[in-house]
């Protein structure tokens, strides 16, 4: 054989990779695992459980149950003039998509410890994976969402759904790829510092009450005008704002803000690939 | 026969102790040491990899300049006392973790047991997890669609296909995961100590299934074993061999 063929390899295994190569015809080969994993997911969800999907239902509904009562009634939060529980479900199916992908994407490297010591795959199907089976719930969510416009429309209640609806599968890709670019980058810290995964489950719950889900944006710029950028300049706000804009008709929002949301969280994402990809070659040696 | 996996100083270290608290301080340091272009100062040099002795340093060099090539074919075991550094040499030559220095350059697709039924879900029934499990190990599905018979054949659990694998015996659940990765097609077979397991039948089937893998086909196994009846069994060639210090290869 001569020398020329004697060169050519298919893998090289070296201590050094670069920030970029993030090896995507290998993610494109295993496309057939994202969708085992997937369907994985769906099933041993509803495995031996009598409701079975339903479950998808009733946390979002209680839910806005309880904001209702709580928020709308008791504390008296406006809500921009829209009927409350449609206010809140828009909030809230919005923001469960963004913090299920964050959450689920940040305990990728310890929840599949297990799997990732023994058999190499590109580690990026799964956090793929899990945005891919948080759309199914969202899906279910997203419908009940719809039911609840069908039954507020019957009754004649204000809210008037316009072509901003269009931006709806681009906002769908800006939650996804905030929830893991997010998730990537504390996933790959949480391999050496535990800490983080303490801090994530509560920071989850303080950052919705920094974005507009139990209160419209236009409440903050009324009542703290010196601090409204703290929620405005959160991404989940903007794409929130536009939601609710495009289905009920309000929300506060310019073309600017959803354009710098756009940037922000793509690089968020391009930070969190980088990081996973750098830490998925030997994070089982600190795990 | 041209060299179809080729190791080049291939070295690992690993650290000792708890890892995480000082993790910070001394990332920093060695942040630190690397942008002034200094050498790592937690791989100090000359440490021996020897479990039964203390030691000043908190690193250990599991795999030390390694360098070996093997040919198309080979049937290698791989010998050595517990924590010698065999199946971190698997584990590189299996992409689940990083060399610390050197290179590995492998031809051809690499399929590596370093345990079976890796990624077994058990609410999932043997059908469902024979084809996740074979998408783990890198099948396309129409892969698996094609050798799907062949698999529940070798398994010999055709009847408990359906049921959740959470219900098979341990042994039922071994002869399935081992089915899966005996019917992956690779030009290289990385096997670690899992032979071990199933009765006598099924043990002597797994053995066949070995031989045939490396003898008839023409495909390259590497495996590791404590013992040495295995490795005469199935191997044409040992080829493992004792390194410098005392780092077994």
């Amino acid at each position: 054989m001569d020398n020329i063929l004697q060169e050519e390899w298919d893998i090289e295994i070296t201590a050094k990779k670069s920030w970029f190569d993030l090896n995507l015809k290998d993610v494109w080969h295993y496309r057939d695992l994202l969708g085992l994993l997937v369907r994985r997911d769906f099933v041993s969800f509803y495995k031996q459980t009598i409701l079975g999907p339903l479950w998808f239902f009733i946390q979002p509904l209680f839910t806005t149950i309880i904001y209702t009562f709580i928020f709308g009634n008791l504390a008296a939060i406006p809500t921009d003039g829209l009927p409350q529980p449609l206010f809140y479900l828009a909030g809230i199916t919005a923001w469960n998509y963004f913090a299920d992908c964050f959450l689920k994407t940040s305990t990728v490297f310890t929840a599949n410890a297990g799997l990732f010591g023994k058999v190499y795959f590109p580690r990026l199907i799964v956090p793929l994976s899990i945005v891919v089976s948080n759309l199914i719930r969202f899906a279910v969510q997203m419908a009940l969402f719809f039911l609840l416009m069908g039954i507020y429309a019957v009754k004649g209640a204000h809210f008037h759904p316009n072509a901003y609806v269009l931006l709806f599968p681009f906002l769908l890709v800006l939650m996804a790829m905030l929830g893991l670019g997010l998730g990537m980058i504390i996933s790959a810290m949480t391999t050496k510092y535990r800490d983080l995964s303490f801090l994530i489950s509560f920071a989850i719950q303080l950052m919705m009450y920094l974005t507009t889900v139990i209160y419209p944006l236009s409440a903050v710029k009324a009542k703290y005008p010196r601090y409204e950028w703290l929620v405005e300049y959160n991404p989940m706000t903007s794409i929130i704002e536009v939601f609710r804009y495009g289905f009920l008709g309000q929300g506060t929002f310019t073309m600017l803000s959803l354009a710098i949301t756009t940037v922000i969280t793509i690089l968020i994402l391009l930070v969190g690939v980088m990081i996973f990809n750098r830490v998925e070659r030997t994070f089982i040696d600190t795990v | 026969m041209a060299a179809v996996i080729k190791v080049e100083n291939l070295s690992k270290a690993y650290q000792l102790g708890e890892i995480g608290t000082g993790t910070i301080s001394r990332d920093l340091e060695r942040y630190w040491a690397r942008v002034r272009g200094k050498e790592d100062p937690f791989l100090k040099i000359g440490e021996i990899n020897n479990r039964a002795v203390k030691s000043e340093s908190d690193v250990v060099w599991s795999l030390k300049d390694i360098n070996f090539e093997i040919e198309q074919g080979d049937a290698v075991g791989i010998i050595g006392r517990n924590g010698a550094g065999k199946s971190t040499l698997l584990k590189i030559l299996s992409r689940v973790t990083a060399p610390t220095t050197g290179s590995v350059k492998v031809k051809g697709r690499i399929a590596s047991l370093l345990e079976i039924g890796t990624g077994f879900h058990p609410e999932l029934s043997g059908r469902e997890n024979i084809y996740l499990n074979g998408a783990i190990l890198g099948m396309r599905k129409a892969e698996i669609k094609r050798k799907f018979e062949e698999i529940v054949d070798f398994s010999g659990v055709e009847r408990y296909i359906d049921t959740p694998v959470k219900r098979y015996s341990s042994g039922m659940y071994v002869r399935l995961a081992f089915a899966v990765s005996a019917h992956l097609e690779s030009e290289i077979m990385i096997v670690d100590e899992v032979l071990a397991v199933g009765d006598a039948e099924f043990q002597k089937k797994c053995l066949g299934k070995m031989g045939d893998v490396s003898g008839k086909e023409g495909r390259t196994v590497l495996f590791v074993s404590p013992g040495t009846p295995i490795i005469t069994r199935i191997s044409r060639k040992i080829n493992a061999r004792p390194n410098t210090g005392s780092h077994t290869a």
